[in-house]
């Protein structure tokens, strides 16, 4: 190893191993997949189960949707129009039944229609059990249906099924011009999470930088350290090993997450709520797996179309330039002050940027091809954040090339600079440098250490 | 032919308009001790860093070892700053450890040397205590072991016994002259204890605002700013006698026992160059009755205050 390299090398290892070790890296290592697959397992299972509840006591006073029977209960005049679902289930009857009727006969709750509902189209639905968004979709979609058919009824020009058949529901499909990938909201949502997620780790992990700083100087350990490497070393080995501790996180919580998501599948598929779910989705139990259901459910779908290697791969890139580059402010800024209170007012030009790109990410959920969208994915401060909110829509690769180009000849630049600064401002004390003292040094190579 | 560990010629430090070190030549030679001396704000740190490779001069050269100063001569260095602390989230032995390897040392190399040194220390049991529980002293040790560990020819140790009780200075103390006796390193302590200069040091030198004010070995420093000092045990007329004296020689201090013509006096005066010790005894024992005469021994204390005085004024 060269000589360069060889100190370089023990401080990165240092760095990274007083942290991992650490009860709190190792919690939060353990606990966000944990969060994150127990998160998907809740939206499929707890989905599912809330459905089974909803059995709906349909009150129908005028019988404009219902006929009786000799036998007593009242049954639909189209039948077709409630389709059988082992998750939503309707009786039909004339009479509101009170709670405790309600509770008696085992129903969940109670659909009851306005008057005048063929006009009003308005109906109440009294809930003893909240019904799920799915089984009170399926609800509007089937009374919907029956008063469609009634009204057609009313009409003897037409004929129902001929009016089906001409009825139209236009459903658009976004798609990429060029790749024919399907494009959505919920994409530029994982944009979004991915973006927020790059400027946390940003922000935290820098943190962590700034107040390793201040700890060498306030604890003046850095004197003995500056007189075996240089500051550079220092500086440099301090951002590699703290970036370290940041993309092992990422990797653990990306492996923990597979490995839990696999477990959770293996589960899933071996489970008799598969079974179950299979039957109430008219599929053979044999034909589906954890992805079936996976891609069954709207919510999460969408995960599935996403490339997740790429995503990955340019998350890890930016996050390294990212880093590199707001590592170097928080580094500079933990020089320049002898404890954490005194660098409050410092981060102001670094918190700025920041700021500016989540609130952009905000924005780029609805527009992620703006102009100020893609402007900003081009800007080295934000481009780490904008960048990913626009990745999962699709990008020209060229975008992408040219994004991580400026962002890595600034990011050089900028730690070149920071570097300067550094290895004056550190053995500075009881003396806040002034920014004119920082711009003399910063262009001023020669002065610091041998 | 060797040459001397260091070596500078008109090295000089200046932040913004404030002159830290005026030019400076200093040279120290294999194998000695040399005390670096001066009030606060003498420039004694900046002297340290620039040859510790922290900061460079502005003007000068510093030569160490013969050849002009490099990075890749730190590794024959130690050096322990004035203010000084550890990593408090690492163990005793990993700290030591990383410091062994910063300055290239194998790790097994520093583990058998560690292990001696804690020894030596008196602190065997201490290689997997967290350092957050050490007290001032403890840490103080640890910290001593890290600067020595990888065998350095040139030690340069900044109050090294600053926060250390007596027992353990005295055990410090004795592992830095081990050093220098069997191993041959060279020691250049910078204190303001004045008992550990006159009991290491062979050479002092001096700052006083940026200046070199004072240097030399440590005896001849401490003989020549006792010159002309001289304590006399006299009885007599004392008012008489300083009347005689007048302006001739400088009265410095005073101590009266008794009274009237039995009174002993105890007189320290400060003899001018042209007036030496002998010639004065005979002039004093005809106007009083010399009860005893010796010249003035001065600890390093007085020579430091009196320096310092004599710079400032």
């Amino acid at each position: 190893m060269t000589p360069w390299l060889h100190p370089l090398g023990t401080i990165v290892r240092r760095e990274f191993v007083t942290r991992v070790r650490r009860r709190a890296f190792l919690v939060a290592t353990l606990l966000m997949p944990l969060l994150m697959v127990g998160f998907v397992a809740a939206v499929v299972l707890l989905t599912q189960s809330a459905e089974e509840e909803a059995k709906v006591w349909v009150v129908d006073h005028d019988g404009l949707l219902t006929v009786p029977t000799d036998v007593g209960p009242f049954v639909p005049r189209c039948p077709s129009c409630y389709p059988e679902r082992s998750m939503l289930s309707y009786r039909f009857g004339r009479e509101v039944k009170s709670k405790e009727e309600l509770e008696r006969d085992g129903f969940t709750c109670m659909l009851e229609f306005d008057e005048g509902v063929v006009q009003s189209e308005k109906m109440q639905l009294l809930q003893l059990t909240p019904p799920s968004g799915r089984s009170r979709r399926a609800m509007e979609r089937d009374m919907g249906q029956a008063l469609e058919r009634l009204k057609v009824r009313e009409q003897p020009e037409l004929d129902y099924d001929v009016y089906l058949s001409l009825k139209t529901d236009v459903s658009i499909v976004v798609m990429d011009y060029e790749t024919g990938e399907k494009q959505g909201d919920a994409k530029a949502m994982v944009g979004f999470f991915m973006g927020i997620f790059m400027c946390l780790f940003v922000l935290v992990y820098g943190m962590h930088i700034m107040r390793g700083v201040i700890e060498e100087k306030s604890n003046r350990i850095v004197e003995v350290v500056l007189s075996t490497v240089r500051p550079r070393q220092l500086l440099a080995g301090k951002i590699v090993g703290i970036g370290l501790v940041g993309m092992a996180q990422m990797l653990a919580w990306v492996l923990l997450s597979w490995v839990l998501f696999l477990l959770l599948g293996l589960g899933v598929e071996q489970s008799d709520w598969m079974e179950s779910w299979a039957q109430t989705q008219g599929l053979s139990a044999d034909a589906v797996d954890f992805q079936t259901v996976l891609s069954s459910q709207e919510d999460l779908a969408f995960l599935l179309d996403i490339q997740w290697p790429v995503m990955l791969g340019c998350g890890v890139l930016y996050f390294v330039l990212g880093f590199g580059l707001y590592g170097a402010f928080f580094a500079t800024i933990g020089a320049m002050v002898e404890q954490e209170s005194d660098a409050q007012y410092l981060m102001i030009p670094v918190m700025l940027p920041l700021t500016f790109s989540y609130i952009l990410a905000i924005q780029s959920i609805d527009a992620p091809e703006s102009w100020l969208s893609v402007v900003s994915s081009f800007i080295p401060f934000s481009a780490p954040i904008s960048m990913m909110v626009r990745l999962p829509m699709g990008v020209p690769w060229w975008h992408v090339a040219v994004s991580l180009g400026i962002l890595a000849a600034t990011t050089w630049c900028l730690v070149l600079l920071a570097g300067r600064v550094y290895r004056v401002a550190i053995l500075m004390y009881g003396k806040k440098p002034g920014w004119r003292e920082v711009w003399r040094w910063m262009v001023r190579p020669d002065a610091g250490a041998l | 032919m060797s040459h001397p560990i260091i070596h500078t010629t008109g090295i000089c430090k200046s932040f913004g308009d404030h002159q830290a070190l005026a030019p400076l030549d200093l040279e120290v030679g294999s194998g000695q001790i040399v005390g670096l001396l001066g009030p606060n704000g003498a420039g004694k740190t900046t002297l340290l860093r620039m040859l510790t490779g922290i900061t460079k001069p502005d003007e000068g050269t510093l030569r160490m070892w013969g050849q002009p100063h490099h990075r890749d001569l730190l590794s024959r260095m130690g050096y322990l700053p004035e203010e000084r602390g550890l990593y408090k989230s690492m163990r005793v032995a990993e700290q030591v450890l990383y410091f062994a390897a910063l300055r290239g040392m194998e790790r097994r190399d520093a583990e058998h040397e560690l292990r001696g040194w804690l020894e030596r220390l008196e602190v065997e049991g201490w290689w997997n205590r967290e350092v957050a529980d050490l007290s001032k002293g403890m840490a103080q040790k640890i910290q001593f072991i890290a600067t020595v560990l990888h065998r350095p020819e040139l030690l340069i140790l900044d109050e090294p016994f600053s926060g250390l009780d007596p027992i353990n200075a005295a055990l410090v103390r004795g592992e830095m002259l081990r050093l220098v006796q069997k191993e041959g390193t060279t020691l250049l302590l910078s204190t303001h204890d004045m008992g550990s200069v006159e009991a290491l040091c062979d050479d002092v030198v001096m700052l006083h605002q940026g200046n070199k004010v004072l240097a030399g070995a440590t005896d001849e420093v401490r003989e020549s700013a006792r010159k002309g000092r001289i304590f006399l045990r006299l009885r007599g007329n004392m008012m008489a006698f300083a009347a005689e004296l007048g302006a001739r020689a400088e009265l410095l201090s005073k101590v009266t026992e008794g009274e009237g013509s039995a009174a002993v006096h105890e007189v320290e005066l400060a003899l001018p160059d042209a007036w030496p010790m002998p010639g004065f005894l005979q002039w004093a024992v005809g106007h009083v009755e010399v009860l005893e005469a010796r010249p003035v021994k001065l600890s390093m204390e007085d020579v430091f205050v009196q320096t310092v005085a004599s710079a400032s004024s």
